[in-house]
């Protein structure tokens, strides 16, 4: 087992904090921009997951998104905004590991992004699905799809412009 | 910038989106049924058939929300969460068939015939 270093336990502590921040921001983000679709969200604070599935493991990225999710929900939502949240999170974290081990050198940050958004989606679709004990959610998967298309785009376009300046500044190396 | 992987994963995202979408909206049938769910359990189910028929339901769970049965459709009209998008989700329809409010566990959805929920939870 890889021992966690302190210097480790610090920037991921950071992380996680830029990641409530930016949901935070998202949060206000998504009241600014009057998009009738329910529940809609950039989903900025998936740059850090982005981040973490660069240039972490995959148990310090799925630490990083679970604290995450369990510290958004205790100041605003609840229970419910948690299982949803955390599911979509988790989905998401794993997919992009798998895409990225499966691509390689095919597949850009960008399509590592797209993918993850959809399967963020994905997930908050299940969980709620399996809550609400009403399959007919499913009907609202496609319009998350192509938004996931747009969005994950976008912070995968920002992420490939910024990550190399955070990683030579903390001196982190891509992960495998 | 793009590679070949991050295109395939596009289209495949396409295409998944529309068979989704264009897969259930093969079984329009005549007759409509508004199904509504409190905390996961069906609490009414009420035929859409007859268009004449207007209803309120008024539901006091952990919020309150409001429900309008009318026009052979169905929408939540009221509700005193923070983020109220089940009131923005607005009227339902054959298509745009399902609205919820997370916060009070509640949904309401139009199923046709009444069958399709079991073909799909199958």
């Amino acid at each position: 087992m890889e021992r966690i270093k302190a210097y480790d336990i610090a920037i991921l502590a950071i992380l996680t904090t830029l990641a409530l921040v930016l949901s935070l921001f998202d949060n206000m983000l998504s009241l600014l921009i009057p998009i009738p679709l329910p529940g809609f969200k950039i989903g900025v604070a998936n740059l850090v997951t982005l981040f973490l599935v660069m240039y972490f493991s995959l148990p310090k990225a799925l630490c990083v998104v679970f604290l995450r999710c369990f510290i958004s929900s205790m100041y605003s939502g609840g229970v419910t905004v948690f299982l949803i949240s955390l599911s979509g999170g988790i989905l998401s974290v794993l997919a992009m590991y798998f895409i990225k081990y499966v691509l390689k050198e095919n597949v850009s940050q960008i399509g590592i992004s797209i993918f993850g958004a959809a399967c963020h989606n994905l997930g908050q679709v299940i969980m709620v699905i399996l809550l609400l004990m009403s399959p007919s959610y499913i009907f609202y998967l496609p319009i998350l799809l192509i938004v996931s298309l747009v969005t994950g785009f976008v912070i995968g376009f920002v992420g490939l412009h910024t990550y190399p300046r955070i990683a030579k500044f903390t001196k982190l190396k891509l992960s495998k | 910038m793009l590679k070949r992987g991050d295109i395939i994963i596009i289209i495949a995202l396409i295409v998944c989106a529309a068979l989704i979408y264009i897969v259930p909206a093969s079984n329009d049938s005549v007759s409509h049924t508004l199904i509504i769910t409190v905390d996961g359990r069906e609490y009414r189910r009420i035929d859409l058939s007859d268009v004449s028929y207007t209803e309120t339901i008024e539901i006091n769970g952990k919020y309150k929300n409001i429900i309008e049965v009318k026009d052979g459709s169905a929408a939540f009209v009221y509700a005193d969460c923070p983020d109220c998008d089940c009131v923005k989700s607005g009227v339902l329809s054959p298509r745009h068939n399902f609205a919820a409010c997370l916060p009070n566990r509640v949904s309401i959805s139009i199923v046709s015939g009444g069958s399709d929920i079991d073909a799909l939870a199958g």
